[in-house]
């Protein structure tokens, strides 16, 4: 009895908690498949036949590169999750399993990166882009957005790391695998959901953040769909329609890359390495 | 030659002097079992010449070789954990396979070497598992199938059947001493179960606190044990040890009989015991009896002995058998 009130005392909490996390989501939605004259007159009411239009949809897509803001998205957030997954797993996996000088330090250091907020570095930045000549590239936020997450995915890994079995790696290092084949023929695949964790975390601010673009990569060819966005929003009007149209469409892709992934999240690899 | 020699070898971990000075020697082909009590180093040991570890100081040589700056690979030697250590995500045939594809054999050579191993191991049927899928012994066979590909000249085994029941630790045991003794490779296992120390080794190490206390056949650590150590950790049940003036009455500080040499008498015997406890075991009886003069001590008798609890009982025995001891615990002659 005391564990069935548990459960379901659970259950209500968690089940208010994704209602207020995915209202928000579901009325931008709805919404974005409503006349002009409808979201005003009702926001909360569902599309109906008198209400349904896709005018927004045909505006964002009429109107302005939405295309090509999809694909600087993209091409920024892939790119940089495949670097920050690259390099984070290999620091962490240098941090965790040799003892070398300046480990401490840098370990420190890494730590350090997850408390301090790297918009604090703006100005300096935009000084050194301007200085590198990559002001409204992709490369500039791939960059920071590389720097933004490594510490935290470092963090993470770390930890996965250092539980693998020290007899697995021995025994790899006995077999006359290398220090390199160890890495990513027996580490990585044994922290994937780790990894998987780490790139949804990482994934969604990037995917997310106005701040970089808006500041590094304003200019025509570089923008992305956050900053899109912003043209159909007006200092006096507002077109409600295609901005609605563009976040769902901007919804799409992190969905997608999330469904992917968490398949992953579940899953224990290390069952049967040992005993 | 293989022969596998350490030198006043030391390991210490931080302040924590592991190994102290060892020096053995293992013959080419020798099956040597290291056998001590938890914490005495062993597994360090095995680590050392395996090369996951560095010695602190002294030398260790396989064949003609100084290993000490070796990598693993390049010991040729092949380990088999305690933990078996399988890779989780690979199945048995890539288990095996796995660490062959670094040494530049030829494809058609590894699949040979492993089909073969698995024949010998009778994991045939059981290639494209993985190891979450395999049952305790199987996934041990797959670990000595893993360390048999790599055609070493030195085996290292750590504690390899401990994880597993008593029935199937028999078997896997006498499949070992066949595996020995079909491919007569020199072989280092470390144990703490004296049975398998006893019954696999052709030369049993006794180590105790980082020390060697003792190498010899099972048979001459059984009937000579050089010191106290020795004496009481070889044998099941426990050589019993007598201190006392029971002790000094042979000359000795301590004296040690095996239960086997004590036997119950009807009449006359050297001491006078109340027996406290009686263990059947079908072949034989432990009979614990309490002297006076000696303490508790283990009578091995026959299997239908019929002494009650309880009981008074004279113990006699065997003056040919006995062992002495001197004050600082080392065997007198
Ligand atoms: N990497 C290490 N760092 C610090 N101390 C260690 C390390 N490895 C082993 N030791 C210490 O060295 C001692 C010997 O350890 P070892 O594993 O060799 O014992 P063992 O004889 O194999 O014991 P067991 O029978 O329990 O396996 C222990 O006291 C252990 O705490
Ligand atoms: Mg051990």
């Amino acid at each position: 009895m005391q564990n069935r009130l548990t459960t379901i005392s659970v259950h209500t909490v968690l089940l208010v908690y994704t209602a207020i996390a995915l209202l928000p989501m579901l009325l931008i939605v709805s919404n974005a498949f409503k006349s002009r004259r409808a979201i005003f007159a009702d926001p909360l009411a569902l599309p109906g036949p008198d209400t349904f239009s896709l005018k927004g949809f045909s505006k964002v897509l009429a109107v302005s590169d939405f295309g090509l803001y999809f694909v600087n998205s993209l091409t920024v957030t892939l790119v940089t999750l495949a670097l920050v997954l690259l390099f984070a797993a290999m620091a962490a996996w240098a941090l965790s399993e040799y003892r070398f000088r300046g480990r401490l330090v840098l370990g420190v250091l890494f730590a350090v990166g997850i408390m301090v907020p790297i918009r604090l570095g703006t100005v300096s930045i935009l000084e050194l882009m301007v200085a590198l000549d990559l002001t409204n590239t992709l490369t500039a936020l791939i960059l920071v957005y590389t720097a933004q997450g490594l510490p935290l995915a470092i963090f993470i890994l770390a930890e996965f790391i250092a539980q693998i079995p020290k007899d697995l790696k021995d025994a790899a290092r006995c077999d006359g695998v290398g220090e390199v084949h160890i890495f990513f023929s027996i580490v990585v695949p044994l922290i994937r959901p780790a990894i998987a964790t780490v790139a949804i975390f990482v994934m969604v601010p990037i995917w997310n953040d106005l701040w970089f673009p808006l500041i590094l990569s304003p200019g025509e060819g570089t923008q992305t769909i956050t900053l899109g966005v912003q043209q159909f929003v007006g200092q006096y009007v507002t077109d409600w329609n295609a901005v609605l149209a563009a976040l769902t469409l901007a919804i799409v892709p992190v969905l997608a890359l999330y469904l992917v992934l968490s398949r992953q999240l579940v899953r224990g690899l290390t069952a049967g390495a040992v005993k | 030659m293989p022969d596998v020699r350490l030198h006043n070898v030391s390991k210490s971990f931080g302040t924590e002097d592991v190994l102290k000075s060892v020096s053995l020697d293992i013959v080419d082909g020798e099956f040597a079992v290291i056998v001590g009590p938890s914490g005495c180093g062993k597994s360090t040991l095995l680590r050392l010449l395996a090369g996951l570890e560095q010695a602190d100081a002294g030398d260790i040589e396989i064949g003609d070789r100084r290993v000490n700056d070796l990598a693993p690979a390049a010991r040729r030697i092949a380990m088999v954990f305690q933990s078996y250590a399988l890779y989780p995500h690979m199945n048995v045939y890539r288990n095996m396979a796995f660490g062959l594809k670094f040494s530049g054999l030829e494809h058609s050579e590894i699949e040979r070497r492993v089909r073969k191993a698995a024949e010998t191991l009778k994991l045939d049927g059981l290639l494209e598992r993985k190891p979450a899928e395999l049952s305790g012994g199987q996934r041990q066979r797959t670990a000595i199938g893993r360390a048999i590909v790599r055609e070493p000249d030195v085996f290292l085994f750590d504690e390899p059947l401990s994880n597993l029941d008593a029935a199937l630790r028999v078997n896997t045991r006498l499949e070992l001493a066949g595996l020995h003794r079909s491919l007569g490779t020199t072989m280092v296992y470390v144990t703490h179960d004296q049975v398998e120390a006893m019954t696999l080794a052709d030369r049993i190490i006794v180590m105790n606190e980082g020390r060697v206390e003792q190498t010899g056949t099972p048979l001459e650590l059984y009937r000579e044990p050089q010191n106290l150590f020795v004496a009481g950790f070889i044998g099941a049940p426990r050589m019993n040890l007598v201190t006392g003036a029971a002790a000094q009455e042979f000359g000795a500080e301590t004296l040690g009989i095996r239960p086997e040499h004590l036997t119950i008498a009807p009449r006359a015997g050297d001491w006078t015991a109340t027996v406290s406890m009686v263990e059947h075991l079908g072949s034989d009886t432990y009979v614990y009896a309490d002297a006076a003069e000696a303490g508790t001590l283990i009578v091995r008798a026959g299997g239908n002995t019929s002494v009650e609890p309880g009981a008074a009982v004279k113990l006699k025995l065997d003056r040919s058998a006995i062992h002495r001891f001197d004050a600082g615990g080392t065997r007198m002659t």
